[in-house]
């Protein structure tokens, strides 16, 4: 199975990112099975190495509560920064959507691993900037587009 | 006499500010009331999703399965057209309506 790309450690040297993988350990999750809760608390991150993880948000059905799906990851993207950013609490639920590989990163390791090794921290951490600006510029893009729509259904 | 004269108008100036004072608080009560007027409180439900998703078509019986994949329909459409904005930003993408069903 080919390794992806891992969009957390971009730009780092094979000497980086083999030092940043050294701290990690591979985990599989049959289909169906959480990852993580909304509120738990955050000691990891994730990259997915195979499969697919659907990361959900719960919403309530007349008497039900379902969970809704928020955002999915693929081979080569990470799930769970919160692993690296205080609070430390996951804020969304992550399930296996298929059978699915990962390699989990402990955050307090990957923190030693900075004050250690800064350009690693450095690099690290401009990757995950760079991935949380694109995704809150697509939820305040979706949030923008759907108080458009409550503004048309207000009539204007 | 005289002192009585002074009081008098002293009296009467304070009336008359008192009456103003009323006035122009009244006068500024209306106008709130009539600012706020045509605005629509919010729905009970919220306004991201929820406000269509509890009763998206009034008189249909649509079921919670439908209605949750019809949500996540238009959560897949809508970041779908959100990424097309980060890629091409521009004010017509944040305002044309994507082909979910999810409508009001």
């Amino acid at each position: 199975m080919p390794i992806p790309d891992w969009e957390l450690l971009d730009g780092l040297s094979p000497g980086e990112a083999s030092a940043v993988l050294a701290l990690a350990s591979a985990a599989r999750l049959p289909g169906g099975s959480v990852l993580f809760r909304l509120g738990d608390a955050a000691e990891n991150l994730f990259l997915v190495r195979a499969g697919r993880v659907r990361l959900t948000f719960p919403m309530r059905f007349g008497d039900r509560q379902e969970d809704i799906l928020a955002e999915e990851r693929f081979p080569g993207q990470m799930v769970g920064w919160s692993g690296l950013i205080p609070p430390h609490r996951f804020t969304l639920q992550a399930v296996a959507v298929v059978d699915t590989e990962l390699l989990v990163l402990p955050g307090a390791a990957l923190r030693d691993l900075f004050l250690e090794r800064p350009g690693i921290g450095y690099r690290i951490v401009s990757n995950l900037a760079q991935i949380v600006g694109q995704r809150l510029t697509v939820f305040q893009t979706m949030w923008i587009r759907e108080l458009q729509r409550v503004v048309e259904s207000q009539g204007a | 006499m005289q002192p009585i004269l002074i009081a008098f108008s002293i009296a009467l100036v304070g009336v008359m500010g008192t009456v103003l004072l009323f006035s122009v608080a009244m006068r500024h009560r209306e106008d709130e009331e009539e600012v706020s007027a045509p605005t629509r409180a919010p729905t009970s439900t919220g306004q991201f999703f929820l406000d269509e998703a509890a009763d998206p078509h009034p008189g249909s019986d649509l079921s919670s399965d439908a209605l949750r994949v019809r949500v996540e329909r238009h959560v897949r459409l809508e970041q779908k057209a959100a990424e097309g904005f980060l890629r091409s930003p521009s004010a017509e993408s944040l305002q044309t309506r994507s082909a979910s069903q999810l409508k009001s």
